[in-house]
């Protein structure tokens, strides 16, 4: 009996949930809700209060809601002004320094970077600074190879240090996120 | 999901307070229905529609693009409304007042007094029968019936499982049954609905 009722409970949902029940289910349905009254009378609740639901548009929200909810947006806050003014002059400056300074260079030693003495020192000059840079950057390597292999506490140790920079990285952007402030709120 | 939604989100995340506007006038009548539903009180939806879009606004950092920005948006709308309503229950303020039908629902189409009559009795039924559940509830049943989300869905904005929907929708819909015999209503819907 408990049985029966409850998949008379599955057909039904199933029929509200729109699914298009085969025939035999939807005879079976019926020839139940002949055997249980009760549940005929919910059945017959559930499909009007569905009908109802279904029926019943959005409530709309009264005139005025999206500027009002502008209104109360957060400002961003004066740090995070700051901190993105900051960028953009850094990058503004970043710019204009490198041509400024080689049109200061090609105006004041123009005549004396055209001697082809000159070029040839410069170009000595660049080339030794190379090799010195290549065999001070394999030095390097090398003496890191060994302390990854020997030194395994220094290497956690850098570790560490390396998450403490990211963690107060994190802090420091949640610190310059824009941050809600309190307004009162508005209503029609 | 609207046209320019995705420019308007990357805009509105570097602080564009213009295009996070062009979100709310997309979106304000699904997440004030919602809240509305939920909290059966105008005021009361209004400011927690206004606050579910701060919401949005300051943790938009955290919306992950490959879920739907409307499921986002009504999830922190029902999370806020459950907020409130058990807050209402923590002081003891009843839910069970009835209130009035709200002007919106009185569509231009409908403008006749005796058309007034029954959208507000119908108002006035939805929002008694929604009451007569408990909130996890009525936020399932509300996303089923208003938004046509499927359970899948209505699992993400609760974040619970499909067959902890399905257990809360057929619960919901016995509670709703059971409530429209005791109320004698069944007759005044189909009258209602009819007209």
């Amino acid at each position: 009996m408990e049985r029966e009722r409850e998949r008379v409970y599955a057909l039904m949902m199933s029929a509200l949930d729109g699914e298009e029940l085969a025939e035999t289910d939807s005879a079976e349905l019926q020839a139940s809700l002949v055997d249980f009254p009760d549940l005929a009378r919910e059945w017959a609740s559930m499909q009007q209060i569905d009908t109802l639901f279904r029926s019943t548009p959005l409530v709309a929200p009264p005139p005025g809601f999206a500027a009002r909810t502008l209104e109360r947006l957060p400002a961003p806050s004066r740090q995070h002004i700051w901190a993105v003014s900051l960028f953009y002059v850094a990058l503004l400056i970043g710019g204009l320094l490198p041509i400024m300074a080689g049109l200061w260079f090609f105006t004041a030693y123009g005549d004396v970077v055209q001697q082809t003495a000159i070029f040839q020192a410069l170009n000595q000059t660049i080339g030794v600074a190379l090799q010195s840079g290549v065999a001070v950057v394999g030095a390097v390597g090398v003496v890191a190879a060994d302390v990854v292999r020997k030194q395994p506490i220094v290497m956690g140790w850098l570790f560490l240090l390396i998450g403490i920079v990211a963690m107060w990285r994190n802090v420091y952007r949640y610190m310059t996120r824009a941050v809600a402030q309190p307004v009162p709120a508005r209503t029609s | 999901m609207y046209e320019h939604e995705q420019v308007w989100l990357d805009q509105a995340r570097q602080g564009d307070q213009a295009a996070f506007g062009m979100l709310i006038e997309a979106y304000q009548g699904p997440v004030y229905n919602l809240a509305y539903r939920m909290l059966n009180h105008a005021g009361e939806a209004e400011e927690a529609a206004q606050e579910a879009f701060i919401r949005a606004y300051t943790r938009l950092d955290s919306y992950d693009p490959q879920h739907k920005f409307s499921t986002w948006m009504l999830s922190i709308t029902s999370n806020y409304c459950i907020d409130i309503l058990r807050k209402r229950r923590a002081i003891l303020l009843s839910i069970d007042e009835p209130l009035p039908a709200h002007p919106a629902l009185m569509s231009d189409r409908e403008n006749s007094p005796e058309a007034q009559t029954v959208h507000g009795e119908l108002s006035d039924m939805v929002q008694t029968l929604l009451q007569q559940l408990p909130e996890d509830y009525r936020q399932a049943v509300v996303l089923r019936y208003w938004y046509e989300m499927s359970y899948e869905e209505i699992a993400e904005v609760m974040q619970t499982s499909v067959s902890a929907i399905k257990s809360r929708l057929f619960r919901a819909r016995r509670l709703l049954a059971q409530a429209g015999i005791d109320m004698g209503i069944s007759t005044e819907i189909e009258n209602a609905v009819e007209a």
